[in-house]
């Protein structure tokens, strides 16, 4: 007899037998076989060595049945896990309207940084300003974003995993054979959470220094620290060169 | 050997076997199988039994690559059965043992 053959057998069997939880049963029986297989024993020795399907299910049912939790204390766990859910829910959208946020705050600044690198001004929306202040600034802005994208990525994940540790815990509670609580912070391996810290502390010193740079650019161009008054922003008006 | 004396020590070893450590199925029913001639699929019944019996607890472990395991282990019920079974078992066994020596003599 084969593995599938046996097990098909076994749950028949288990069936006629009225075994509840034939699939737990089953999965032990499937296991006993893939560690047999894995020692290089033939699936009809297996299945041979391990007693008919006929002798095995009667074993399972002479074993008095086993009570699942009351009717009423499950219904109830139930309810307070909804409820939990309910507010657990709320949050997590909350949290992924946040990082939505600062993804879209990421993308605006790429968009902006583009600009200013590839000196376009579409729809008006800049500034005027010299292009050797404009791309220091450019630098600056796709750095920025580039910070804002694994802020924004880095949140995804701590959002995911805990939900997916919340789900896990629900499972334990609602299942009698409980797997291990899942961490709820998100777990990178070593490598990519070297690769990670490196790209952020890079690319923070190049939003730093680019913001100085531009800064210094823009005040030497217009002789004052308020470069922002002399070249007309925010409505100031422009001091002609 | 008999069948019948089998079948009720097979659930003192089982006991035995966890009270070392907490074990899988399969591991339960290798180490029985080295010492016992039985049927491979007779451990799982029994595994069973106790857990109906609030004698043992399970619980999933991760193995890397490949499914959980399902642990065994014996609850505070199933120690003091075992402490209890142990030495009901080995008294039974040395009167068995004095009976059958003095009858032969």
């Amino acid at each position: 007899m084969t593995k599938l053959d046996y097990l098909n057998e076994l749950k028949n069997e288990l069936k006629k037998n009225g075994v509840v939880d034939s699939e737990d049963i089953l999965s032990e029986y499937e296991q006993h076989f893939l560690f047999k297989l894995a020692d290089g024993f033939p699936e009809e020795e297996i299945a041979a060595k391990l007693g008919s399907p006929e002798t095995v299910a009667a074993q399972f049912a002479g074993i008095r049945q086993e009570r699942k939790g009351t009717g009423g204390k499950k219904a109830f766990l139930v309810a307070g896990l909804a409820f939990l859910g309910i507010l657990e829910g709320s949050l997590d959208l909350l949290f992924l309207g946040f990082i939505l946020g600062l993804t879209g705050a990421a993308l605006a600044s790429a968009a902006i940084g583009a600009e200013l690198i590839l000196n376009v001004n579409f729809a008006g929306l800049l500034p005027p300003m010299p292009y050797a202040g404009a791309l220091i600034l450019g630098v600056m802005m796709l750095s920025l974003a580039v910070l804002l994208m694994i802020a924004a990525l880095y949140c995804f994940a701590y959002l995911r995993q805990m939900v997916r540790a919340s789900l896990r815990w629900r499972k334990n509670r609602l299942s009698e054979a409980a797997l291990p609580p899942l961490p709820t912070s998100p777990q990178f391996s070593p490598k990519t959470r070297r690769a990670a810290r490196s790209v952020f502390l890079g690319t923070l010193m190049v939003f730093g220094v680019s913001f100085v740079l531009g800064y210094l650019i823009l005040g030497l161009y217009t002789h004052s620290w308020g470069f922002w008054h002399a070249l007309g922003w925010f409505g100031y008006p422009p001091v002609v060169y | 050997m008999n069948i019948q004396y089998k079948k009720g020590v097979l659930e003192l070893c089982v006991l035995a076997l966890l009270h070392q450590r907490d074990r899988y199925g399969y591991e339960v029913s290798e180490l029985l199988s080295k010492t016992i001639e039985l049927a491979d699929g007779t451990v799982y019944p029994i595994l069973r039994k106790l857990k109906t019996d609030g004698l043992v607890t399970t619980y999933l472990c991760e193995e890397s690559g490949g499914p959980p395991r399902k642990y065994y282990s014996l609850t505070d019920l199933g120690r003091k059965t075992y402490a209890e079974d142990r030495a009901d078992y080995l008294n039974f066994a040395k009167n068995i043992e004095s009976i059958l020596e003095e009858t032969s003599k």
